[in-house]
């Protein structure tokens, strides 16, 4: 038997990054600028690009509204504060929304919120116990959006005290009702009954709050028979929702699909989601990335994505981030420029990365909460792709059509853009 | 020797009492079905076969759990001859005297016919059990089964015992121990796998199967299951990721010139490098990086990484691999 020894080389072979980027993109670096113009009359802005970065409205690196002398500042000049947007509920500056976690008993409430939250695993829920009463508990997002969780127990005795003893404290001011079903429960009717008692004292209280059901533990059922179930289900809850603006999901811990749900519902509340958008827009275009999309670091749930397409957009825009159409007069997509067949694949890569922070938290004895990654890059003969932080609640995952010195033009352009924007958070 | 490694298929035969979880895993290890999905498994009835293609093909033979598989009307000769190894699988979790006795008669008869096969004691479904009980079923089976050997006469029988399940990544470390016994040139993989390692400021290396996951060769570093799972799951991270972005796209959106092999790195929180490279249609190299510079030494690594991968071709080589390869670079040109 012969086997060639190759020598390898200890010496590094020349390749840094600056020496493969074209010349004309490294100095053209995009360095945006994107600016509120606030007008009083109309909710309109514009966005004008100039030369460095500015990050503040895509995210709040500030611990407390109340505190931080700059949050007044902007919320004076934040274009929704005197006129809603159409879409955009009345207290949408207002950042802290109450979101009802409702259903019934061991329908998966708690479970659900752990798995996106609280960094468990699946497997791990079967620890929780029953919810007594309501628990508290807070969810930081970008853009100072923080949802507060009223994670609310479902048996009998509690669900009767909600909607009379407690009725006012708990349906005021609601945002957002999540009502979770159980896809194998036995007593479907009495569930939706439970479910209409819930809705008229939300109506009571909070018209204009959005509404989700998530039709759950779909991983109960088999294949064949998950599409007709869940439609069928999920016709029977529209009929009993009395004109509420709802939104129904699938939904189970053993798969993306909470994902898909979840991202559903932080989509909805993001406050400056146009803004964000457009941003997105105009670096995909700089660094001609085929698609970016943005993922809240802790949760991997998906913000918001854009695809950048050469074809020409049509005039009259409708989201892609999800199959219900939402009324968000933002999104610059359209599904017809997305020429990715795989429309599930945002809530695919939150749960790929969310699970592989949890294979690295376990194998660096770190907690899931403060494990993470700082650079992911791909390449491969179809596309390149890397996931970086952008803020420090975002990561973005770009993906850049096949070509080496393009790709690393595009990742240093990102980590410049990072950097600047560290510094002027810094600064401050 | 080599240069048959395709001809050469050996076979891998799961025996085991009924539900003892062969077709289980199976399912998880060649076909990537998620572990709970196997509850929907049906009993086998008839032997499955499956043949795969990798680096080297082997085929898996999935026996149903009730049958004698030392029945007269049985061919054994067709069974047993050219088998690589005999995987036994009993539920730890269950009542396993029976197992045991049918394991040694078996072993027993094969002894005499086919002295050379490999057999594999999976004790299986340790998930659910406390590590307590775990280890003491474990040894308990495992002096069950030499004891009974012995009274048979045999000493010193080709038997090796692994604890498994398919919720983690034991299974895949199980076969993968399996499989590297097959593989004719194990201890020059490995040879290459030290040098790479050792000149690149690599933790550890894997050479894995990229389909299965199971590696066929890694350095001779102690192995660290800390650096193998953060390795082992990132094949699967590359695969999900890539399964979503690979459509078909016009030429016209290409940006450049680029390596046709998959290549790909993560820095984690503490700076830790996990790095993967394409080696061919069917391997790839894994690594794990601790180096602080790292990050700085990226063009060292990928250079390194290919001249492993040449030596690696030469091994397995001839004629298959090379022409495979070349396909592969030309299809992008075509789109
Ligand atoms: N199969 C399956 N089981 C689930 C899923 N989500 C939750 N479960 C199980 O459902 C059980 C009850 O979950 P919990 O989250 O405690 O239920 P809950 O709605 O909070 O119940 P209360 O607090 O009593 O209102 C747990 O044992 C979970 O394992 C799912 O998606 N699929
Ligand atoms: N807890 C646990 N259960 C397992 C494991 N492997 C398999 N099972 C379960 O064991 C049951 C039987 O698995 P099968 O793979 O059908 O068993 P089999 O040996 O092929 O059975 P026959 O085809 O009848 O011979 C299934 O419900 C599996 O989910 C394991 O590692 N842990
Ligand atoms: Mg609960
Ligand atoms: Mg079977």
């Amino acid at each position: 038997m012969i086997y060639p020894n190759h020598p390898l080389r200890t010496q590094p072979a020349r390749l840094s990054i600056i020496e493969n980027v074209a010349p004309e993109l490294a100095l053209t670096a995009p360095w945006l600028k994107l600016e509120l113009k606030s007008s009083s009359a109309a909710p309109s802005y514009s966005v004008s690009i100039s030369k460095s970065w500015h990050f503040d409205e895509l995210d709040a690196v500030h611990e407390s509204e109340e505190e931080h002398p700059f949050d007044k500042e902007r919320d004076s000049a934040y274009p929704y504060s005197d006129t809603p947007l159409p879409g955009v509920s009345m207290d949408a500056r207002k950042r802290k929304k109450k979101v009802l976690l409702m259903g019934k008993s061991g329908s998966g409430k708690s479970s659900m919120r752990s798995v996106i939250f609280s960094n468990f695993v699946a497997k791990d829920v079967r620890r929780l116990g029953a919810t007594i009463d309501v628990e508290y508990s807070h969810a930081k997002f970008m853009g100072n959006l923080t949802l507060n969780l009223w994670d609310c127990g479902g048996q009998d005795a509690f669900m009767d005290s909600y909607v009379s003893a407690q009725r006012s404290n708990i349906f005021s001011d609601v945002a957002v009702l999540i009502y979770v079903f159980d896809i194998e429960s036995r007593e479907v009717d009495r569930d939706l009954d439970t479910y209409s008692t819930i809705i008229r004292a939300l109506h009571q209280y909070s018209p204009s709050a959005y509404v989700f059901c998530l039709i759950h533990k779909m991983d109960l059922i088999q294949l064949e028979h998950k599409e007709h179930l869940y439609l069928e289900r999920a016709q029977l809850v529209k009929e009993r929702s009395e004109g509420f603006d709802l939104e129904t999901f699938a939904s189970s811990i053993w798969d993306e699909s909470l994902y898909k749900a979840w991202a559903g519902i932080v989509h909805k509340l993001i406050p400056n989601l146009a803004v964000i958008e457009k941003f997105l827009h105009a670096f995909a275009k700089a660094i001609k990335a085929e698609e970016i999309v943005l993922l809240e670091r802790s949760t991997f749930l998906t913000v918001t994505s854009v695809v950048n397409n050469t074809k020409p957009r049509p005039k009259h825009k409708a989201p892609i981030s999800n199959s219900p159409p939402s009324d968000s007069p933002t999104n610059e997509s359209t599904p017809e420029d997305d020429s990715n067949p795989n429309f599930d694949r945002h809530e695919r890569i939150s749960n790929i990365l969310k699970t592989y922070k949890h294979t690295v938290a376990r194998n660096t004895s770190n907690t899931p909460a403060s494990a993470g990654f700082v650079l992911l890059k791909l390449q491969t003969a179809q596309f390149n792709l890397f996931l970086a932080r952008l803020t420090e609640n975002t990561y973005v995952f770009v993906v850049v059509p096949p070509g080496e010195a393009a790709f690393n033009c595009a990742v240093l352009n990102t980590l410049l853009a990072r950097e600047a924007f560290e510094g002027v958070t810094n600064a401050k | 020797m080599s240069a048959n490694l395709r001809q050469n298929k050996p076979r891998l035969l799961l025996m085991g009492q009924r539900r003892s979880g062969k077709s289980s895993i199976t399912s998880v290890v060649f076909h990537k079905m998620p572990p709970r999905e196997t509850l929907f498994l049906e009993s086998t009835t008839r032997i499955q076969k499956d043949s795969m293609h990798s680096f080297m093909d082997f085929q898996v033979w999935d026996f149903p759990g009730q049958l004698n598989y030392f029945d007269p009307t049985f061919d054994a000769e067709e069974i047993f001859s050219g088998i690589g190894a005999l995987v036994w699988v009993i539920d730890a979790q269950d009542d396993y005297t029976d197992s045991v006795t049918r394991l040694t008669a078996s072993v027993a008869n094969l002894q005499d016919i086919y002295p050379n096969i490999n057999i594999e004691v999976f004790v299986h479904k340790i998930d659910g059990l406390s590590d307590e009980y775990k280890s003491d079923a474990f040894q308990d089976i495992r002096q069950r089964i030499e004891d009974e050997l012995n009274d048979h006469g045999y000493k010193n029988p080709p038997v090796s015992y692994h604890q498994t399940s398919i919720y983690d990544y034991s299974i895949f470390e199980a076969f993968s121990k399996v499989i590297q016994k097959l593989v004719p040139p194990l201890g020059t993989l490995e040879n290459l796998l030290n040098i790479l390692v050792n000149n690149s400021g690599m933790e550890k290396a894997y050479l894995f199967d990229t389909m299965s996951k199971i590696y066929v060769a890694s350095d001779t570093r102690p192995i660290d299951m800390e650096v193998y799972e953060m390795c082992s799951d990132y094949i699967d991270v590359i695969l999900d990721i890539s399964e979503l972005y690979s459509y078909p796209r016009s030429e016209s959106t290409r940006l450049g010139p680029q390596m046709v092999e998959t290549e790909s790195s993560v820095t984690i929180h503490d700076g830790t490098m996990i790095y993967l490279k394409e080696m061919n249609k069917y391997l790839c190299l894994v690594s794990v990086i601790k180096h602080p510079d790292a990050k700085d030494k990226k063009g060292l690594l990928d250079y390194n990484a290919h001249i492993f991968q040449d030596a690696l071709n030469e091994v397995f080589a001839r004629g298959w691999e090379k022409q495979e390869n070349s396909e592969a670079a030309k299809e992008p040109a075509e789109h």
